[in-house]
């Protein structure tokens, strides 16, 4: 009995000695763990709600009974995979109507068109995971768990309970390097339930030759950063949008292959994904028209204007017999139509006595071959008549220049001019200048220029311009 | 009479140093939207809001809508006279204005004018084309010979009528070239002219993409082509919405343009195939040797 007692004190004294001093344990937590998504948006899973039209771009979906429950975290732009098992077609997002409809750029196929026919937008992202040992462990290895979910965990398409392995290679992975170790070998990935993998998380390890430092900084890189990465989840069972789904990720320090690779040190992290935000701003399509006088004495059409016109006026004034009077205005025009615009002109009749028809004052046929749609040079003052010419400032086309040596029959390069078109003669308006493409205020001199002969009457002769900008069609 | 002469005198000093200064006239007016694309179906009407606003000066502006037809290949607009039965389909629901009726629009101004297009059950089916033209009216005074100048700008309206749910626009790529000889050089510039015709009877909006191939037929580069309006039976010049800028491109090249109608799935495609070589950089070096041969001939002459 008194052995027993004995054998029983020794048992309390070791255990006391044991609880007083514990033999350290080699375990402990990685620290400054974080897994750094290159994207955090959710993926898109969706259905089409009834049967659509096949030719048709407006799409709409269900809100209920699917991972998404509506447009949001769709976007202009993003590709849309929409059909069945049997067939299914890539499409582009060309605006998103409302809460249950988008449109898309091309015309919904025939085989993609049924009811419940999958509408599903994958978003990848490469994982950068950072953490930092805690403990020098030799020969063993880095392994990174990111969660897989249960069903089609390798299929490239999203997921709505982990992220998709999406046929990742370990030519995709980026291991860590230095930590003091003596060398890395090539990282591995393992799709969840292969082998050494148990199902519900993806693995990807790193293993290493020697011993690794205490406090090393590592880093770890799922994916190619490109078109191979993890396939984000799409949202959660119960999901509520603008509500961060949370996903466990585990990132292990474990021993050397001749212990089985112990688990050593473990940490766990959470990463977060969310739908996007859509910034919307509507800027509206317009176009801007400006006619604005010159000043007198102002250089343009190579030469120095005579009079000062206004906006709506081209005042001459008193003409001395056989003079050049060149008088300017600025046409301006502003479109942000991808189309372009393009500024016509139009006069009503040439320049009538008081406004009349007869007598007139002649468009002018300049040097000899000047019409409403070909010009020709001008530099002869008893060649009498009225015209004009363009100077350009920075307007994309103009139809021609004052300064042409070429077009029509323009050579000199002085003044190159035309008639206007007249609407009592039912000429058609002629461009004066144009662009295919937006305009951010471009702008042309049109010049005016009067002579006349010794035998004109006298009188003030008057006529109507007008300058039409339209934008294209 | 002092004091009248006084105040007179301080009255002009006045009048001379603070009177406000006269600002550049000027005429601008914008319009929103600058194009409308509508498909209805016989007996169906639409209302569409425009927004005209004065930048300039107060001037007295009028609307009217006015047929048009394309002028050129590049979406330009030809304005027409020729009486067209569909402008009984367009009205202003203002209250205060109609079509054709003058309205003052102060500087700084805005109107909204409630465009209403209603389509007859009797219309046929067809494209009308038309220009909602805001005219400034010419409020100045000549005291001498000279030009009246206004100005108008115009938003196009694309009217469609047709009773079917879907039009099934088709299309064809007239011609698939490019600017100058056929044989570029590799420092040359890419000028792609891709002309599309319309076959259909309804507008149709273009969409597409030119794709180049080089020698060993892979693809080296891809060029949408922006989604342009092409009227009904009529061309147009597709532009990329990018240049092609290849780097020193040496050998056979093949540009393939395709192209689909909006909402449709009836694709064509036309194919060119071009060579690039740098001969104008040979012809230089076969000069330069002439010249050096010349030379060193003359020299043995000697």
């Amino acid at each position: 009995m008194a052995k027993v007692g004995l054998i029983s004190i020794l048992f309390w004294v070791f255990q006391l000695v044991w609880l007083v001093f514990p033999t350290p344990l080699d375990s402990a937590n990685l620290t400054a763990v974080k897994d750094t998504l290159s994207t955090s948006r959710l993926s898109y899973y969706d259905s089409l709600n009834g049967a659509h039209t096949a030719g048709t771009t407006i799409i709409k979906v269900n809100t209920s009974g699917m991972p998404s429950t509506s447009t949001a975290n769709l976007f202009t732009g993003d590709s849309v995979l929409i059909g069945d098992a049997a067939t299914a077609t890539t499409y582009t997002v060309d605006d998103i109507i409302d809460t249950d409809e988008f449109q898309i750029t091309a015309a919904l196929g025939s085989g993609d068109n049924d009811s419940g026919d999958l509408v599903i937008a994958t978003r990848s992202a490469s994982h950068t995971l950072a953490f930092t040992t805690a403990t020098a462990i030799p020969n063993g290895l880095i392994r990174v768990l990111i969660p897989s979910g249960a069903n089609g965990v390798n299929d490239g398409i999203p997921n709505h309970d982990g992220f998709d392995f999406n046929t990742i290679v370990a030519g995709d992975l980026t291991g860590p390097s230095s930590g003091g170790v003596t060398s890395w070998e090539s990282p591995t990935a393992t799709v969840a339930g292969g082998t050494g993998c148990s199902a519900g998380n993806h693995c990807f390890e790193a293993r290493y030759n020697g011993t690794n430092s205490v406090n090393a900084s590592l880093t770890f890189t799922i994916g190619d950063g490109g078109a191979t990465d993890l396939i984000n989840p799409a949202a959660a069972d119960g999901h509520a949008a603008g509500t961060a789904d949370t996903y466990t990720v585990t990132v292990q320090q474990r021993g050397s292959m001749t212990d089985q690779y112990p688990l050593l040190d473990q940490t766990t992290i959470k990463v977060a994904v969310i739908e996007s935000v859509r910034v919307t701003a509507t800027v509206d399509p317009t176009i801007t028209f400006t006619i604005a006088g010159v000043a007198s004495t102002t250089s343009t059409c190579g030469i120095s204007t005579d009079v000062t016109t206004t906006a709506t006026a081209v005042p001459f004034g008193t003409m001395a017999l056989n003079t050049f009077k060149t008088l300017a205005q600025t046409l301006t025009v502003s479109t942000n139509g991808s189309g372009g615009y393009a500024v016509t002109s139009l006069e009503n009749d040439q320049l009538g006595k008081d406004g009349g028809t007869t007598p007139f004052i002649a468009d002018s046929t300049g040097d000899g071959a000047m019409t409403h749609t070909t010009q020709d040079d001008w530099n002869t003052a008893t060649n009498n008549g009225f015209g004009y010419s363009i100077d350009n400032d920075d307007a994309t086309t103009p139809a021609f220049q004052y300064s042409d040596v070429s077009g029509g029959s323009c050579t000199g390069g002085v003044f190159c001019a035309k008639q206007f078109a007249a609407n009592a003669d039912t000429e058609a308006a002629q461009t004066i200048f144009s662009s295919t493409a937006v305009a951010n205020a471009e702008n042309a001199d049109v010049c005016y220029r009067l002579t006349i002969g010794a035998t004109q009457a006298a009188g003030d002769y008057e006529n109507n311009i007008t300058y039409t900008a339209t934008a294209t069609f | 009479m002092r004091k009248i002469c006084f105040s007179f005198i301080i009255g002009l000093v006045f009048f001379i140093l603070f009177v406000s200064p006269a600002l550049a006239q000027t005429l601008s007016l914008s319009i929103w939207p600058p194009i409308l694309e509508v498909t209805l179906k016989p007996g169906k009407s639409i209302t569409q809001v425009y927004r005209v606003k004065n930048s300039g000066d107060d001037t007295v502006v009028m609307a009217q809508v006015v047929p048009f037809e394309a002028a050129g290949e590049l979406g330009q607009v030809k304005l027409s006279s020729t009486p067209n039965p569909a402008l009984a389909y367009f009205s202003l629901q203002n209250a205060d204005l109609d079509l054709g009726q003058s309205f003052t629009l102060k500087s700084g101004a805005s109107q909204e004018l409630v465009l209403k297009i209603i389509v007859p059950p009797t219309a046929t089916n067809g494209d009308h084309y038309f220009t909602l033209l805001i005219d400034a009216d010419t409020q100045s005074l000549l005291t001498a010979s000279g030009a009246k100048a206004a100005g108008s700008i115009g938003g196009n309206i694309l009217l469609s009528i047709t009773d079917s749910e879907v039009l099934n626009q088709t299309a064809k790529i007239e011609e698939l070239s490019l600017k100058g000889l056929k044989i570029k050089d590799s420092f040359d510039t890419f000028d792609f002219i891709a002309q599309v015709k319309n076959s259909s009877d309804h507008f149709l909006k273009a969409v597409g993409q030119l794709t180049i191939t080089n020698t060993f037929g892979r693809k080296i580069a891809t060029l949408p082509f922006r989604a342009d309006n092409i009227l009904a039976q009529s061309i147009r010049q597709l532009v990329t919405q990018d240049s092609w800028e290849p780097v020193l491109p040496l050998g056979r090249y093949t540009a393939t343009a395709t192209v689909t109608p909006e909402n449709s799935t009836n694709t064509t495609s036309q194919t060119l195939i071009f060579w690039v070589l740098p001969y104008k950089a040979l012809l230089a070096i076969a000069l330069v040797s002439l010249f050096y041969y010349l030379l060193k001939t003359k020299k043995r002459l000697k």
